[in-house]
């Protein structure tokens, strides 16, 4: 089929950038708008609690009631599809302990000296464990029944940032996704704070398995014995000494546990506390000695002694207090009212709009504070707010990369064999899965995202994807089931009440009906195998469905 | 494929020494120079900037290496670049009595020799910040220490001076990725060209264009029809409320910003991946087609591009690349290793930029910056941390080349920030200021240009 025969080709005019006004923060000041109806009830909690409906889904829901529907993913109470365990069963490291991984796909480098296979083969085995990682989370977010699970993973996974491109973190990513964050969704903040803070993955991530204190003079004495007595020379020796008095604190971790993990950029602390906090932390290092398992190990000889105070208390391990100094320093963070507010403001941000008002952002963090960080607490109680459902909330966050790909495949039902071209898309589109290096995480914004760079690479995801191009995912053709035999004119509402269930503008309806109307004066009796794929690409493009 | 490729590579230098010794007699143009002798009278200049940021913090001193210093040596005792060759490596290249370039950036050297490559040494940003995001944000918003700047700075350029080179061209200032760098952000519409993957889109464009066509937008209704399952529905809201999707839809401005750029991007250089590598044609048809051997990746590729835009005679004035991955905490290595394979490819993709370019490489400049240097010891693990003073690397025709700039007072720990770091002498706006006015010929950047600053009166003497 000639792709331009569907083309009205328009002359294109110039357009001027529009400022970034948040249409929700400009419909917020309107009090005439129309409640949802239902239907748009559950398509909103659909397309923010979960990865958008999958066909028939709203149904499904409206018969099962909408309060149940969620109160049973907080409990991740659904039965998985068989199809998606059979899948997960293919991937064989994802169930591996970091020891495992280590063990059996960290082969040694052939180097220039390999042969071309042993070199591919090399690249293959240790690309093994990350790859399968980056395929279990598209298989999870597009077929899994317990969407919260997958939608709260996603944003623990960019608060909790890591890029396994550091170090040995393609090992220790599975593992982290695994225990740290998975297993503690549905469980409480600190628990899950402590978790990522004790991780290989983080730990190497934001170096503090480096931060020590600085060598004593003993210890300098003891580099420079070693030293001469390897190599000989005074000098040499001497500049190891040099180079040993740099090694020590390292601040990275402990600036980012305070700006990005719990209280906020400059929220409460200071430098000073930033130093504190680093010093608390000292000794917080991996143990990967291959015997034993991968895992926390606190170094006592690293570790910075004397006393420390930290948001104006001391800190102080003792007796009556056996926690670690870094473990007293989480706890208090956790139970600051800064977190509490920081963590609400950006899971808002998430999951209502990119300006969530400050009313809704302060009921809460004080039901966080109430909870005591209990995580499912704080998502029912997003949930239960009126505001939520708000008709100005309605549409109004722009799709993130993954967003957009994972909707695609789940509104078309798509059968997702391999997900590499998925995977392939978003990091066209910017946003590689655990490649992000900036601790921050992927951003959660219009802002960050809405670029006309990137635009192009999503109307030519929507129309591989619809017209079967994208390698190992495919549209079954029981999508296209249901549509009028006769009257193909009728075909374009019929697809977009599948793929656009919150509506269409009504432009773009008109700019359609014109596309289908000149379609169809040149070839009149299309089969749905010839037409329908346009219409389905189109409307995957169309700006209606780069919304939720 | 890599033997010729190699041979292609020497063959190329020896052409480029010819071609600048000769004024670039042995580069044809197909294409009249449109853009040269037809400049807005009130605006001379007809200067192209082009910005390389190496984010992570590049290493300042193996890139220019001060090889007579034995301290130098001293501190840097496993990933020093050696003063001459040794056995199975290559020494630095000598550029003067006190310094030479890292060996892996040779393609460098006849621009060196043909006095089209300076460094300015010592150069940075006087806030004292350590963290990556925000001295990346500090030296591309250009406003140290200010969180609230919004605006690049070549945004701020582009804002400042529209309209004087005549009417603004569709690609006045180009990004070819698909998220724009921090300094082409702001209020002033950039265009960002995907990446070479995504560009074959504009198969669809037609259909696109027409879906997100501007023609209705003054078609009545703005109301959005819901969609629902059997029943009909009445409208959510009277005519013209709930959500307007077009015309104030941010969505549908970049969709139709899209289109534009792309279609005016296929009209000058033809389809997405012609010429250069990768793409559509397939990398070895595209290598043999491109004019000179830029070397595989993203940075030469995207170069390439650019190239294609500044020989067509469109208008660019600025250009902005990123290049990711300079934070060397370990295993940076020396003559080879990481930080050289990095360092080689930024300058085999300048080298090939500006030999591309030819007679236009006359009216630009190349800049690469980064948000710090490193520290000057090494650490403990054969790497570096992040340091404080680092370099900037001017390219083109109009730089004042073969001469090492900026101020240079010995590795000693009393001259060293904080006993630790390279200083910082030359401020990196004083440097950006000289190439906004010297080089793109504005006269009068605006007082409040950089924000808490005034660029010193006393010029650099980077341009001329």
């Amino acid at each position: 089929m000639n792709l331009h025969a569907f083309a009205l080709r328009a002359s294109f005019g110039v357009a001027v950038l529009a400022s970034p006004t948040p249409l929700s923060a400009q419909l917020r000041e309107r009090a005439d708008m129309t409640p949802l109806t239902e239907t748009q009830r559950i398509q909103h909690v659909l397309s923010r609690f979960a990865f958008g409906a999958t066909p028939g889904q709203i149904e499904v829901v409206r018969k099962m009631g909408l309060d149940a529907w969620f109160e049973k993913q907080l409990e991740a109470g659904f039965r998985e599809p068989y199809e998606l365990s059979e899948k997960l069963r293919q991937l064989e490291t994802l169930e591996l302990s970091s020891q495992d991984l280590l063990a059996n796909y960290n082969p040694p480098n052939p180097g220039r000296r390999g042969t071309p296979k042993e070199r591919r083969d090399y690249r293959m085995l240790r690309s093994l464990p990350r790859g399968q990682l980056r395929d279990a989370i598209v298989w999870r977010a597009a077929l899994s029944a317990n969407q919260l699970r997958e939608v709260m993973t996603d944003f623990w996974r960019n608060h909790f940032n890591v890029d396994l491109n550091k170090g040995l973190c393609r090992y220790y990513a599975v593992d982290y996704e695994r225990e740290a964050l998975r297993k503690n969704v549905f469980g409480d903040f600190g628990t899950m704070l402590e978790a990522t803070a004790k991780h290989p993955a983080m730990l190497v991530y934001l170096d503090n398995a480096l931060s020590r204190r600085p060598p004593s003079k003993q210890d300098l004495k003891e580099v420079e014995r070693k030293t001469r007595r390897r190599t000989g020379s005074r000098e040499r020796a001497a500049e190891a000494v040099n180079i040993a008095e740099q090694r020590g604190l390292n601040e990275n971790y402990a600036r980012e546990l305070l700006e990005l993990h719990t209280l906020g950029v400059d929220n409460y602390y200071r430098q000073k506390d930033v130093i504190e906090v680093a010093k608390a932390l000292t000794g917080w290092t991996v143990q990967n000695n291959p015997k034993y398992p991968v895992g926390f190990l606190f170094r006592e000889r690293m570790h910075v002694l004397g006393p420390k105070k930290f948001l104006g208390r001391k800190l102080q391990r003792d007796r009556k207090n056996p926690l670690l100094e870094g473990e007293i320093v989480i706890r208090r963070l956790v139970k600051h009212p800064g977190t509490a507010r920081f963590v609400a403001w950006k899971l808002c941000r998430y999951i209502v709009d990119d300006y969530p008002s400050e009313a809704l952002v302060k009921r809460l963090a004080s039901a966080f504070k109430k909870g005591k960080g209990d995580l499912k607490t704080l998502y029912r109680a997003i949930y239960k707010d009126p505001e939520f459902f708000e008709p100005y909330y309605y549409q109004s966050k722009f799709k993130r990369p993954l967003e957009f790909v994972i909707s695609a495949l789940r509104v078309t039902g798509a059968e997702v064999d391999q997900p590499g071209m998925a995977l392939q898309t978003m990091a066209l589109l910017q946003e590689p899965l655990y490649e992000q290096e900036d601790p921050t995480g992927y951003h959660d914004t219009a802002e960050a995202w809405n670029d006309p760079g990137v635009m192009a690479v999503r109307w030519q995801f929507a129309m591989n994807l619809a017209t079967g191009k994208l390698r190992g995912i495919k549209v079954p053709e029981k999508f296209y089931q249901g549509l009028h035999p006769r009257i193909p004119r009728v075909w374009k509402d019929q697809l977009a009440r599948r793929v656009l269930p919150a509506g269409m503008g009504e432009k773009t309806s008109r700019i359609m009906d014109r596309m289908m109307r000149r379609y169809l004066e040149g070839k009149p009796n299309p089969k749905v195998t010839e037409l329908g794929p346009y219409i389905l690409g189109l409307l995957l493009g169309s700006p209606e469905f780069q919304r939720q | 494929m890599s033997s010729k490729s190699k041979a292609g590579r020497r063959s190329t230098r020896r052409d480029f020494l010819v071609a600048s010794g000769a004024g670039a007699a042995a580069l044809s143009f197909p294409t009249p120079l449109r853009c040269l002798g037809t400049t807005h009278p009130a605006f001379q200049s007809d200067g192209v900037l082009v910005v390389i940021y190496l984010r992570g913090g590049q290493d300042a001193l193996n890139t220019i290496v001060p090889y007579k210093d034995d301290r130098y040596y001293e501190i840097r005792p496993t990933i020093a670049i050696a003063p001459k060759q040794g056995d199975g490596f290559e020494g630095v290249i000598r550029l003067d009595e006190q310094f030479g370039m890292h060996p892996a950036m040779r393609a460098l050297k006849p621009l060196w020799d043909a006095k089209m490559f300076a460094p300015v040494i010592t150069a940075g940003s006087p806030h004292p910040t350590r963290s990556h995001f925000d001295a990346q944000d500090f030296m591309e918003y250009a406003s140290p220490g200010l969180r609230t700047a919004r605006d690049g700075w070549l945004n701020r350029y582009l804002a400042c001076s529209a309209g004087r080179r005549g009417q603004d061209s569709d690609l006045r200032a180009l990004a070819m990725q698909g998220l724009l760098p921090r300094s082409l952000r702001g209020k002033y519409p950039v265009l960002a060209v995907p990446e070479r993957g995504a560009r074959q889109s504009g198969r669809f464009l037609d259909l696109f264009d027409d879906l997100y066509n501007k023609d209705v937008d003054d078609a009545p209704g703005e109301g959005m029809i819901p969609v629902r399952d059997g029943k009909k529905q009445k409208k959510s809201g009277k005519k013209g409320e709930g959500m307007s999707l077009r015309r104030d839809d941010p969505v549908v401005q970049t969709g139709r910003n899209t289109i534009r750029t792309l279609r005016r991007y296929q009209e000058i250089v033809g389809q997405g991946g012609q010429g250069g590598q990768g793409g559509q044609g397939g990398r070895g048809r595209g290598r043999r087609r491109a004019r000179s051997v830029y070397p595989r990746g993203r940075l030469g590729d995207r170069l390439a591009d650019i190239a294609k835009v500044i020989k067509s005679g469109e208008k660019m004035e600025v250009a902005a690349v990123d290049w990711n991955g300079w934070d060397h905490h370990t295993g940076q290595g020396a003559e080879q290793g990481r930080h050289a394979r990095m360092i080689g490819h930024v300058a085999e993709s300048i080298g090939a930029f500006i030999q591309d370019l030819g007679e236009h490489s006359k009216r630009t400049v190349v800049m690469t910056m980064s948000e710090f240097g490193r520290t000057c010891r090494e650490n403990g693990n054969m790497g570096t941390d992040h340091g404080h003073g680092g370099m900037v690397m001017l390219a083109g025709g109009p730089v004042v080349g073969g001469k090492v700039h900026g101020r240079w007072e010995g590795l000693q720990d009393n001259e060293m920030y904080q006993g630790r770091d390279l200083p910082v002498h030359t401020d990196f706006r004083d440097i950006m200021a000289e190439a906004l006015t010297v080089h793109m010929g504005i006269k009068d950047l605006p007082k409040d240009f950089f924000p808490d600053f005034q660029p010193s009166k006393k010029r650099l003497g980077l341009f001329g």
